[in-house]
């Protein structure tokens, strides 16, 4: 969509009216990228507190005799416990950039911003759903049980960053931001140290229009930004491309290290690039974290 | 007004819009072009950027040149630009003498422009004095306005006379001594006079030079081209050797044409002028068809000839007893066929053909005559008449009468049979000295028996002249040498025999093209005997049948032309009621050259108190339309440079292509340039221009039949006869598939009613003796197939009142025999199924020609005339609506019954006889119903 004038609060309700209603289309993409993933569903495969049998062991010293077996126990001279299969179904906490700025593309026959952001965040919350996981907004109390659904909350709860729409709480959970990441570090740092604090991972997938990177503009061309704010005229476009670049790369670059610094992942992806690596990425880097997250907990 | 040489500035306020420009200049320095807005998430990072990077950038100097040329163009194109401007009008009144005679024909054009340009020009009254058609009686000259006397020249054609300078002073002498007594003090001294004159001097060009200056200075315009005459024309052999008139300004060389009856060329020669004459030679096959020589490249009544041979047909008469109850198997038939399409053939007996003035007569198949026929004959024959004989079972009756070229033998000769398949009957290719020489001979044209001469003393004919065989000519033998076709010179005359039967009978000649060509080359012979033109021994008057307009171009009379008495043809000059042409009557014929044989055409000389000014004024021309124009094309050029510039071409483009896809319903970019653009275009368009006066008459829509009225002046009664009329052709609209157009009043002296199917007439109370033009006018529609529907209104007047009023209407008008309308009758059935013709007075009566009279005339059946009692259009004007129809579907109301009337009649004008086939429609349905019944 070639917008000539930011974004009006009656255009951005129909731009994101437009986005749920593409929401079957984009979900079919969403199913064939979680398909192509295929990691099948997964046990812990250790012993936990399940209700699926994992083990016999032979009970120690100190530990309540009434978890031990005795049907087990009987057909031998030592005494057995029954282990079950621990199943800590973890928490996958989802928040999609769903503002203005995600509205747009330069060229028509690339997705916007926001669609390619909820399709991989479609995949892999269903991706993680099939694993066994909960998973669930960020911002708000919408679960994933009915995938449409759960993507008309993530559109809805993505159109900002309010912590204070926040109703589970992020212990042990792992928190998965999908954003241009165009606010500046400050407004990112603010929003995620509250919750990185408690949150057991944090992966940021940075989605971007290819056009965002690489300037191609040029003449007298006056910027403007979606989500409104003071227009920008640039006399020449072409002489301005470095520095505008230079300035891109250094963000993407402080956001990272932002990242890194409250224990999290930063992800790009370019929207006319396939959305499957990255989402593979980020399983990979979710698995790590949701294992680690039950290994500390 | 401001002027620069030929350059004129029509409103040079607007030039001040120059002085803006360098204001203009400057504001477009400063501003950069606007920019594209570009949607871009990432802006606030930019803004970091900008403040570097941001140039004031300017509009390049090019386009700074190309907005300030296209603004100046602009503002002078308000500023109404002019090449060669009209001077500064001369407030004095202008008189316009126009010479308007054929003289002025090949000019015409370029003079009546320019003295409607100068007439237009001009700040006072304007007179115009038009010296051919000027009657010289005329008292008072008519002041005009500019632009009344404008559309007056413009409107005034070329007369077919030559210019009478002499009237045109009387004229305005006339005018000079009236001029006191006009509230508008007429035509006095201090005058601005131009006179358009053709460059020729007339008898009292002089003398009408010398009263002009008299009244004011004079100009004297003088055309450029100049007009050819032909004043004798001698007929030659090989064709015509001419006498070729020059005015002044004639081309040098001029192309000769010859034309026919209907104005088509059918020779033409390029023929260098030269003061003794030109020869224009035609062969003697085409020289038949000729009814005038013209000057072909400068167009001029006195550049055309008629030639004595105009329209003349043969008159031939056709010997028949009886009608034929066999048309196909008749001689008579064939020879009717074959002489239609090149004689006038009258079909009648010989005692009543022989006593009409004829140039051929036929004589099919006859033997034994009786003998006052005989001697009607042969005193017909040699008079000079032409007799055409033609061959069959009855001659063989009476071999040896007289009226043959030879004698004959008793018995025909079979020449060819059923059985035989040679070359017998077969057509000899005809012979070069013979008439029919150069005819094709049809292969499938045979002939089975001919009648063959007597043999004299050797007993062949062709071989050796023997006494009788002298001055016998044989024109077309067949194959073995047996006569067809011989003629003999008797007295004054000519007998010719074909040997054969005219009909299938005895030959297949009938039936190809040949016989038909044949019988021609034979009419061709009966030309001579025909009377020269201008000799004039009746007193009958001679009526014009064609006249010259001033082009010289073919025209019927109006009705104004007046006929020529017979003892007033001596030194007849032509005039306007008096045109050249062809006058007829009482046998007679008088052509009316435009050009006499004496006629000269001097240059004017050096006339007294004249300037001459050989070359008009250049035409002003507006240059605004071209200023804007070339100005439009500069603002679409920058609008393109401007998108191009702010990088939105391709957007609109786009725009563009996806509205024209019909995928965006979106309305087209309109910039203010566009705007602008087409207030420019309409401002431009040119303002002035002449309204072509036209004489045609009111317009109905093309296809449309719109009923007239004649209008008799009595308002009242032409409000009701409108009104009527209006309601019929609302019924006909309404119930029949006759789309009608308006209804429309006439006044048959000055309208052409061609235009119209059917005339109504509704007599008033009282009626006055119909003006003769009218008449003619009436008659001549009548005869050329209109349907003249008179209403007497007899029925709501005394019978005495009836009769007169009828008569004095139809007063001059040659009305066929009447009588009421018979059973069965076309008007009874032509659209409604009718018994009686009800009117406003139920027992009305409709007369219509007589049958006999209708069958006979050439109007195909159809009555020219219906005459009425019933006061219809009183019925008409109260038009109903179709009824609800009883059970019966009778109407009830009288008016429907009118109006049922009323359609009748309009479609029996409509569609004539057409209806009248139905007349064994009752046969055909009781055949076709008893056929299958009696099958077995």
């Amino acid at each position: 969509m070639v917008a000539t004038q930011a974004l009006s609060p009656a255009d951005l309700a129909g731009a994101a009216q437009d986005l749920a209603d593409g929401l079957p289309a984009l979900l079919l993409e969403a199913r064939k990228t979680q398909a192509s993933l295929h990691p099948g569903a997964h046990g812990r495969r250790r012993a936990g507190m399940g209700e699926t049998f994992w083990q016999h062991r032979e009970w120690r010293e100190g530990e309540d005799l009434r978890h031990i077996d005795w049907r087990r126990s009987a057909r031998s001279d030592r005494l057995f416990v029954r282990d079950m299969e621990r199943e800590s179904p973890a928490n996958l906490q989802i928040w999609v950039d769903c503002g203005p700025d995600m509205h747009w593309r330069h060229g028509a026959n690339r997705p916007t911003k926001a669609e390619r952001a909820l399709i991989i965040a479609l995949a892999l919350a269903m991706a993680a759903k099939a694993g066994g996981e909960r998973v669930s907004c960020l911002l708000g109390d919408a679960r994933l049980g009915e995938a449409i659904g759960f993507g008309r909350a993530l559109i809805s709860s993505g159109q900002n960053f309010d912590l204070r729409a926040r109703s589970g709480s992020a212990r042990s959970a792992h928190i998965l931001i999908v954003s241009d990441g165009l606010a500046s570090i400050e407004t990112w740092l603010d929003r995620l140290k509250p919750l990185s604090d408690q949150a057991s991972g944090l992966t940021f997938i940075l989605i971007r229009d290819p056009a965002e990177e690489a300037f191609p503009f040029e003449g007298r061309v006056l910027f403007q930004r979606p989500s409104g704010g003071e227009p920008i005229l640039i006399g020449q476009a072409q002489a301005a491309r470095e520095a505008y670049q230079r300035l891109y790369h250094h963000h993407v670059d402080a956001l990272s290290a932002a990242l890194r610094q409250l224990r999290g992942q930063l992800l790009i992806h370019a929207t006319d690039q396939s959305a499957l690596p990255v989402t593979f990425q980020a399983l990979a880097c979710l698995d790590g974290r949701l294992r680690a997250g039950q290994q500390s907990g | 007004m401001w002027t620069f040489g030929p350059l004129g500035i029509a409103t040079p306020l607007a030039l001040l819009g120059l002085l803006a420009l360098p204001v203009i200049w400057l504001i477009i320095r400063a501003l950069p072009p606007a920019p594209s807005t570009q949607m871009f998430p990432p802006a606030a990072l930019l803004a970091r950027v900008a403040q570097t990077e941001e140039t004031p950038a300017k509009a390049p100097i090019w386009l700074v040149w190309f907005r300030m040329i296209l603004l100046a163009l602009l503002v002078t194109g308000f500023s109404g630009p002019v090449l060669n401007p009209v001077t500064q009008p001369d407030p004095r009144p202008l008189l316009i003498v126009l010479d308007d005679g054929w003289t002025s024909a090949p000019a015409w054009a370029e003079i009546s422009k320019e003295a409607a340009r100068s007439a237009e020009a001009a700040r006072g009254p304007v007179r115009i004095v038009m010296t051919a058609s000027t009657q010289g009686k005329e008292t008072t000259l008519e002041a005009l306005s500019p632009k009344a006397a404008a559309a007056r020249i413009l409107a005034a054609q070329p007369q077919p006379l030559l210019p009478d300078p002499n009237k045109a002073r009387d004229q305005i002498n006339a005018a000079v001594r009236t001029a006191p007594n006009t509230p508008d003090r007429g035509l006095t001294s201090g005058q601005r006079i131009v006179w358009f004159s053709d460059g020729i001097s007339h008898a009292g060009s002089q003398e009408l030079a010398k009263a002009l200056s008299t009244l004011g200075p004079v100009k004297l315009r003088t055309p450029s081209v100049g007009a050819v005459a032909i004043s004798r024309v001698m007929t030659m052999a090989d064709g015509y050797r001419l006498t070729l008139v020059a005015a002044p300004a004639a081309a040098a060389s001029s192309r000769l044409e010859a034309i026919n009856s209907k104005g088509q060329v059918l020779r033409q020669s390029s023929q260098a002028r030269s003061p003794v004459g030109a020869d224009f030679a035609l062969e003697s096959v085409v020289m038949g068809d000729v009814a005038a020589l013209r000057v072909g490249d400068v167009r001029a009544a006195g550049g055309v000839f008629l030639l004595d041979a105009f329209d003349r047909r043969v008159r031939a008469g056709l010997i028949t007893e009886r009608r034929d109850d066999q048309p196909l198997l008749s001689d008579a038939h064939y020879l009717e066929s074959a002489l239609k399409p090149y004689a006038d053939l009258t079909r009648s007996s010989l005692d009543r053909l022989v006593d009409s003035r004829l140039d051929v007569l036929i004589l099919p198949d006859a033997g034994d005559l009786s003998p006052p026929d005989q001697a009607r004959l042969t005193s017909f024959v040699e008079d000079g008449g032409l007799l055409i004989r033609t061959a069959g079972p009855k001659i063989l009756a009476s071999p040896d009468n007289p009226l043959l070229p030879s004698p004959l033998l008793g018995e025909a000769r079979t020449v060819r049979g059923a059985m035989s398949w040679d070359d017998g009957g077969k057509i000899a290719a005809f012979e070069p000295n013979s008439p029919f020489a150069g005819l094709i001979v049809a292969n499938d044209a045979r002939v089975n028996q001919v009648v063959v001469a007597a043999p004299t003393n050797r007993g062949d004919t062709g071989a050796q002249a023997s006494k009788t065989d002298i001055g016998l000519e044989i024109w077309a033998r067949l194959v073995d040498g047996t006569p067809l076709v011989s003629a003999r010179r008797f007295g004054k005359g000519m007998i010719v025999l074909f040997h054969t039967t005219a009909g299938p009978a005895w030959s297949d000649v009938a039936f190809s093209g040949l016989q038909v060509e044949m019988f021609r080359r034979v009419l061709a012979r009966a030309a001579s005997s025909a009377i020269p033109a201008n000799i004039v021994t009746g007193t009958s008057p001679l009526k014009p049948v064609l006249v010259l307009d001033g082009y010289g171009n073919f025209r019927t009379p109006e009705p104004g032309m007046r006929a020529i008495r017979p003892e007033n043809v001596a030194g007849l000059r032509p005039s306007l009621t008096q045109p050249p042409g062809i006058y007829e009557g009482g046998g007679a014929r008088w052509i009316l050259q435009a050009a006499a044989p004496d006629v000269r055409l001097p240059p004017l000389a050096n006339l007294p108190g004249v300037t001459r000014a050989a070359r008009a004024d250049p035409q002003p021309r507006e240059l605004a339309p071209i200023f804007f124009g070339i100005g439009m094309i500069l603002v679409l050029i920058d609008l393109v440079l401007s998108l191009l510039l702010a990088g939105k071409l391709n957007l609109y483009l786009r725009d563009m292509f996806r509205r024209l896809s019909g995928l965006v319903p979106k309305p087209p970019p309109v910039t203010p340039l566009i705007l602008i653009a087409t207030l420019v275009m309409f401002t431009s368009l040119p303002q002035s221009g002449w309204a072509q006066t036209s004489q045609s008459n009111p317009a109905t829509g093309p296809g449309d039949v719109s009923l007239a009225y004649v209008k008799t002046g009595d308002a009242a009664l032409d409000g009701r006869t409108q009104r009527g009329l209006e309601g019929l052709s609302r019924a006909l609209r309404e119930r029949t598939s006759v789309a009608t157009g308006p209804v429309i009043g006439l006044d048959p002296a000055r309208d052409d009613l061609a235009l119209y199917p059917i005339v109504f007439w509704t007599l008033g109370e009282t009626v006055s003796d119909t003006r003769p033009e009218v008449a003619q006018a009436l008659d001549r529609y009548m005869k050329t197939g209109g349907v003249l529907f008179v209403d007497t209104r007899g029925a709501g007047r005394t019978p005495a009142a009836a009769r007169q009023v009828t008569r004095a209407a139809l007063r001059g008008i040659e009305a066929p025999p009447l009588a009421q309308v018979p059973e069965g009758h076309v008007l009874t059935k032509a659209f409604y199924i009718l018994q009686r013709f009800p009117g406003r007075y139920p027992d009305a009566k409709l007369w219509v020609e007589t049958e006999a009279s209708a069958a006979a005339s050439a109007n195909d059946g159809v009555s020219p005339l219906i005459l009425g009692d019933g006061d219809w259009v009183a019925a008409w004007s109260r038009a109903p609506r179709p009824p609800q129809p009883r059970f019966d579907g009778r109407p009830t109301s009288n008016d429907e019954w009118a109006v049922r009337v009323g359609i009748n009649i309009v479609l029996y004008a409509l569609t004539g006889n057409y209806k009248a086939d139905q007349v064994h429609m009752p046969a055909l349905l009781q055949r076709m119903g008893t056929r299958p019944g009696k099958k077995p």
